[in-house]
């Protein structure tokens, strides 16, 4: 770690079992978190993307008050830098024998030891176990999983990669704008229209619980989860069939009716990208979740950024193509941080805060670069309240003793109250329990 | 290509009459074997219809209205059971429910404007609906409904007008696990297992026969009790197999079995004539094999793996250095350089980088999937880029992938692989022959030694030809194939519950000449695929 102070220093040389004691002790001038937003793009950045602390000439330490600047492959977060802190040198928590991509996926949020031959995680996503925390009361939407270009059209062999998990496995995200506009504020029914709506689409859910029902006494208890899956999908959908309509919020403007093959296009994909970022601004700005993703492509993608990777597709010039490349692709993706980054910023909230300001925003990646070489993994973490935010932003941390990743993912958990568990995942060892040392405040 | 041009066709024969026609179907129907009731307890998965089983389904039961899309894109991708696609394992989401409830409501709104298409009913009735309502709910549900089931949907008519309810009923239909899942409810259990119904029967043979769920002439036959017995389900199998619709499900399975189906990525600089027109073409080449070897041909595993014939749809003939042929011409092959479905582009240029060929990649497939041999994860932290050129000018590309065997920590595995993709190399990375590596200029030399600890495999060999003969005629090549149509069948992987009845097929499969067909119909009249576990 190069960078600390000594609260840092304190609370890193403590036990600890004394780390929520002093979480508590903090609650008063720490500004806890409203949501959370867990940002992904596929195989790593370039050697070269780590921030330095440029000197101020502020008389009172340059390292403690110099300027975060991001070297030219993620320059597009400069405007940001403040709000952003940049994690170096973790180790990923995803087990080294296992290879690359749909473990690495799997691994990335959750800290799954991926069993040999499966492609999925056993164990929930932190974003998740967060989610599990905070959008209780009547949020409609426990978490929003959104991706762009993330699931591929039928058959599709590399996609069926899953980054986020609940207590009941994946959750795959939804790729197609207007259906998530749909999901969230409905199909933009007047008043009267959306009572009889409601009232049949009762009567329809109704008839498909008889069928479930009728279905479930003739399998056994592991099937019959299946069902009760279903039935907690009914009811889910059930309730919104009122918040929806209840939700006091302007939405974004609905999305454009997309055909198959747009949704699929390259051309597309930073359009999409931008739909999705709104929705997800809306969606929080709405209190209709507290929890969302975007899943940006897949970790086999054969997207081809516009300007960047024209030629071959984003996985396979992240393993051979040349290094500008390489850097473009970068750039593209640390600008759609960016761009996220400042849709989240120009929401203005009643209080004058942004909805930047009550969100911290998670963004990682399966691997170190695109050789599918895992250490040391990038992560950044960004947003919560300017001055008082859980997370001291604007900084660099190094890490060089073997310290999981997971530990970061642990330390914002821990900011938004989820203190009880002594790590993520299945690793229990030394580099991968407790909260990561000087991340939170 | 250079000399590739070289092995020009033996014969250029054209297999029908009529040009442009494949040949006709030449299937016997044999009886099936007899079965013996083995009793033991197999897993009974509650499976979810994939994505593209979704939508031929919907195409097929709106087909009086000619859609041609269908919600399923926009659904999350499919699990995986090894190669192939199957929602076995997980739970639905909450996003899947929302997803399906909500194509069955855009569907129902999409299709009910144009009842009189699909009813007949001039004008739309209660009366008028209600009988084409329950015609379409067992298509949809393969299976007649129950008085209770009538009861509610009348219901739906009660209050409303006939057009709101008939829509809303569409959406019940569309929107049940009775649609969307693979529901096995079954008859009583005889000898610790559920007897599958009939119409279960049918849906399982539809699925793996159209891709689809079954027909109204299926569901006749299941109501008639055909599917009741191994001879009925014999029977409907061969009709299947007969019908061209089950082309498409043929070439499917091994699409899926070889990951054949997303198209690779060539350099542009190398392959400049490579476009997705290009590789449909080889797409269309290989699904044309493959439904002539299994459906219209003798129908042997050995026919698949080392007939000297193929079709060139234009521009495939690019990558053969032929002239295009016109379709359906069937066009004979050097047989000592080309042979069967390992040796099309299809399958060598989705097994190869974008520039250079991949031994590894092809070694992988080949001993992973067309040998089902167990291979390790690679050792932490290797260096996985994919091996191109020697930047010192050394070595060869075959000296470069010879170093796993080197390294100890590679070895064990790549030991058995790599051999199995050296062999390839004659084919460059979109599968044209070549003498000479364009990078390293080394004399190709596709010579090595197989040692996959098999005896009828192992040894000397020169090309891939002599590879694939030694495939037709090995237990573990055909034992292998016999358990991918298993898997495939059944929607899921094996478990150690399948051995018996798994290893009775395989070894009937193994002995006999080897006619795919009759394998389909040994897998689909078995117990494992007539019933299941409770």
């Amino acid at each position: 770690m190069k960078t600390f102070n000594r609260r840092q220093l304190l609370k890193a040389s403590l036990l600890l079992p004394f780390a929520s004691t002093l979480a508590r002790a903090q609650q008063s001038t720490v500004v806890a978190p409203k949501n959370l937003v867990v940002l992904f793009h596929p195989n790593g950045f370039e050697p070269g993307w780590k921030p330095s602390i440029a000197p101020t000439g502020s008389p009172a330490g340059v390292t403690q008050n110099g300027q975060l600047v991001f070297p030219s492959v993620l320059s597009a977060l400069n405007p940001f830098a403040s709000r952003i802190l940049a994690v170096h040198g973790l180790k990923n928590g995803v087990r080294n024998e296992v290879a690359a991509h749909a473990e690495g996926m799997a691994g990335m949020f959750t800290g799954a030891q991926i069993p040999k031959g499966d492609a999925y995680s056993a164990h929930p996503s932190f974003d998740q176990l967060i989610a599990e925390r905070i959008s209780t009361g009547g949020v409609p939407f426990t978490s929003l999983e959104l991706g762009v270009q993330s699931q591929g059209g039928f058959g599709a062999g590399g996609n069926s990669q899953v980054m986020i998990y609940d207590r009941n496995g994946r959750r795959q995200p939804e790729d197609d704008p207007s259906g998530v506009f749909r999901r969230l504020f409905g199909g933009g029914l007047t008043p009267e229209l959306q009572a009889r709506v409601r009232a049949n689409r009762q009567s329809v859910l109704d008839l498909v619980k008889a069928d479930v029902n009728r279905i479930r006494p003739a399998y056994s208890m592991t099937e019959q989860r299946k069902l009760d899956a279903h039935l907690d999908g009914i009811r889910a959908l059930e309730q919104r069939l009122d918040s929806v309509a209840a939700a006091q919020c302007t939405p974004a403007s609905a999305p454009p009716s997309l055909t198959d093959k747009e949704l699929a296009a390259s051309e597309q994909f930073p359009a999409l990208m931008d739909l999705q970022f709104d929705l997800l601004c809306s969606a929080l700005q709405c209190g209709l979740t507290r929890v969302g993703s975007v899943q940006l492509t897949h970790s086999t993608s054969s997207l081809k950024i516009p300007g960047a990777n024209t030629g071959l597709g984003l996985h396979v010039t992240m393993h051979t193509g040349t290094r500008a490349d390489k850097i473009r692709i970068n750039q593209f993706f640390a600008g759609a941080a960016a761009r996220l980054l400042g849709k989240l910023d120009a929401v203005k909230r009643e209080d004058g805060n942004s909805l930047l300001d009550e969100t911290l925003v998670v963004w990682g990646t399966e691997m170190a670069v695109g050789n599918h070489l895992r250490d040391p993994v990038p992560f950044f973490v960004a947003g919560g309240h300017a001055t008082r935010g859980p997370i001291q932003t604007g900084r660099v941390l190094e890490f060089t003793n073997g310290e999981r990743h997971t530990r970061l993912l642990m330390s914002v958990m821990n900011a938004f109250g989820v203190t009880e568990r002594e790590t993520l995942g299945d690793l229990v060892d030394d580099s991968s329990r407790g909260v990561l040392n000087g991340v939170l405040r | 290509m250079g000399r590739s041009i070289s092995f020009a066709f033996l014969t250029a024969v054209t297999v029908s009459a009529c040009v442009g026609q494949a040949p006709p179907v030449r299937l016997a129907g044999n009886p099936p074997a007899p079965s013996q009731s083995s009793g033991v307890k197999v897993e009974a998965p509650l499976r979810k219809l994939t994505r593209s089983q979704y939508h031929r389904a919907v195409l097929d039961l709106f087909a009086p209205l000619n859609w041609t899309e269908s919600p399923a894109a926009r659904f999350p991708a499919d699990e995986r059971s090894g190669p192939f696609a199957t929602n076995v394992v997980g739970l639905p989401t909450p996003l899947d429910v929302d997803l399906t409830f909500a194509a069955a409501e855009s569907l129902a709104n999409r299709a009910a404007p144009q009842f009189e298409t699909l009813t007949g009913c001039k004008t739309l009735t209660a009366e008028c609906a209600k009988p084409a309502l329950q015609r379409f709910a067992r298509r949809a549900w393969r299976r007649p409904l129950s008085e209770t089931e009538h009861a509610q949907f009348d219901a739906l008519f009660e209050g409303r007008d006939a057009r709101e309810a008939f829509t809303l009923a569409l959406t019940v239909v569309l929107a049940a696990p009775s649609f969307i899942d693979v529901v096995e409810v079954g008859t009583a259990p005889k000898d610790g297992r559920i007897q599958l119904t009939g119409f279960e029967v049918a849906t399982r043979l539809a699925l793996l026969l159209r891709g689809s769920i079954p027909d109204d002439a299926l569901l006749d036959a299941a109501e008639r009790g055909e599917l009741d017995t191994p001879e009925g389900v014999a029977a409907q199998t061969w009709r299947l197999l007969r019908d061209d619709r089950s082309a498409a499900a043929l070439t499917s399975f091994h699409l899926q079995w070889l990951s054949l189906e997303d198209a690779p990525e060539k350099s542009l600089t190398r392959y400049p004539f490579w476009t997705s027109d290009v590789h449909d073409a080889t797409a269309a080449e290989t699904s044309l094999f493959i439904d002539t070897v299994i459906r219209r041909s003798d129908g042997r595993y050995e026919t698949l793996v080392t007939a000297p014939f193929t079709f060139v749809p234009s521009p495939v003939e690019r990558i053969y250095g032929l002239k295009p042929t016109l379709p359906g011409v069937m066009v004979g092959l050097d047989p000592s350089k080309r042979g069967g479905l390992f040796t099309q582009p299809l399958f060598l240029a989705k097994h190869a980088h974008p520039k250079w060929t991949s031994p590894v990649q092809r070694g992988v497939v080949m001993t992973r999937d067309v040998l089902c041999l167990p291979l390790g994860s690679p050792p932490p932290n290797v260096n996985l880029e994919p091996i191109g050129i020697d930047t010192t000018g050394q070595l060869t590309r075959r000296q470069l992938v010879e170093q796993h065997s080197n390294d100890a920590r590679c070895s064990g595995c790549h030991r058995m692989m790599d051999p199995l993709g050296l062999a390839f190399e004659h084919y460059d990375a979109v599968g044209a022959w070549r003498d000479v590596d364009l990078d390293d200029k080394s004399a190709i030399d596709a010579t090595v030694t197989l040692a996959l600890g098999d005896a009828e495999l192992d040894g000397r060999i020169s090309s891939v030809t002599e590879l694939t003969k030694k495939f037709a005629k090995s237990k573990t090549a055909r034992g292998c194939y016999a358990t991918q149509w298993y898997r495939f069948a059944l929607g899921r992987l094996e478990t150690s519950a399948d051995q018996p009845e798994l290893t009775t097929l395989r070894t009937r499969f193994i002995d006999s000449d080897g006619a795919i067909p009759d394998l389909l119909v040994a897998i689909t009249t078995s117990d494992a695929f007539r019933s299941r576990a409770p």
